[in-house]
């Protein structure tokens, strides 16, 4: 009777386990899933152009170019060397920015590139906020272009 | 008394369906998430990166992350002060030789920018056309 009821018992506890092995299985299969989500992200980039030896063969000063200046607390635009506008950060600048930008665009659809010149104390999340604007699809800039000051 | 039996065996089935919900949930999740451009990146301790507009994924596993005090490449932790800026480009030279097209900078968005345009110089020095600036997707 004992033995009967021991037999029973073992029996039941032996179920589990056909059942359980797929779905461990399923578990491992995703277990990488779950790590490389925890431990690593996916991000985005910015694309720093630097000047070619053509780009600077091909500045012979009837060609048109846009400038940055960007600097800690504004940028300057400069249009053929000319200053165009100053703008502060603290001064509306988003606006003002993408519509003087907007507003060269418009008048020399021609340029395609924009060439920044970055002060040594801007704070790098103000660069990159720049570049946003830049490259923003409504402004369309193909590629910005850093100029490095001479050492 | 058959009934009672049957009941009583019950509870010692697994039920199955919360476990297959349970994944429906979590494989919608990973799909939702998942994405096969870019590649997927450590961002090393200490770094704060700047968040961007941008949807350029990141093509190139090889990255530089700079901090205030410390630049860390391929888990190698050099000095930023200069010193090691002799270092830094033959470490980077190396990984142009191993096959790398592009390094993409991880810098904290607080760090003013003659510390990253420093390495910059040494990115390019080092053989490389242009560096990419990490930033986190808005």
């Amino acid at each position: 009777m004992i033995r009967a009821r021991f037999k029973k018992e073992s029996k039941k506890k032996t179920f589990f386990l056909p059942l359980l092995i797929p779905v461990m299985n399923l578990f491992l299969v995703l277990l990488p899933f779950v790590i490389e989500t925890a431990f690593l992200q996916k991000l985005t980039s910015h694309e720093l152009m630097l000047p070619t030896i053509k780009s600077g063969a091909n500045n012979d000063g009837t060609s048109k170019n846009i400038t940055l200046n960007i600097e800690n607390m504004s940028v300057t635009i400069y249009l053929n060397g000319n200053e165009f506008s100053k703008i502060s950060y603290i001064d509306n600048f988003q606006k003002r920015f993408e519509e003087d930008l907007l507003k060269i665009r418009k008048s020399y659809p021609e340029i395609v590139n924009i060439e920044i010149k970055v002060s040594h104390d801007v704070i790098y999340q103000n660069l990159i906020y720049v570049l946003d604007v830049c490259k923003k699809n409504s402004i369309g800039f193909q590629e910005v272009v850093y100029i490095d000051e001479v050492k | 008394m058959r009934r009672l039996y049957k009941r009583k065996d019950n509870p010692n089935e697994l039920n199955l369906t919360s476990l297959m919900d349970m994944f429906t949930i979590l494989l919608f999740f990973f799909l939702t998430t998942y994405s096969f451009e870019g590649v997927l990146m450590k961002i090393e301790e200490g770094i704060e990166l700047p968040v961007s507009k941008s949807r350029l994924p990141v093509a190139e596993k090889y990255y530089m992350a700079i901090s205030m005090d410390k630049v860390t490449i391929d888990g190698i932790v050099y000095n930023s002060n200069g010193r090691d800026d002799v270092l830094i480009l033959s470490h980077l030279k190396e990984l142009k030789k191993r096959g790398a097209n592009f390094i993409i900078i991880q810098a904290d968005r607080s760090l003013p920018f003659y510390k990253i345009r420093n390495y910059i110089r040494i990115i390019v020095q080092a053989g490389f056309s242009k560096p990419f600036l990490a930033v986190l997707p808005e």
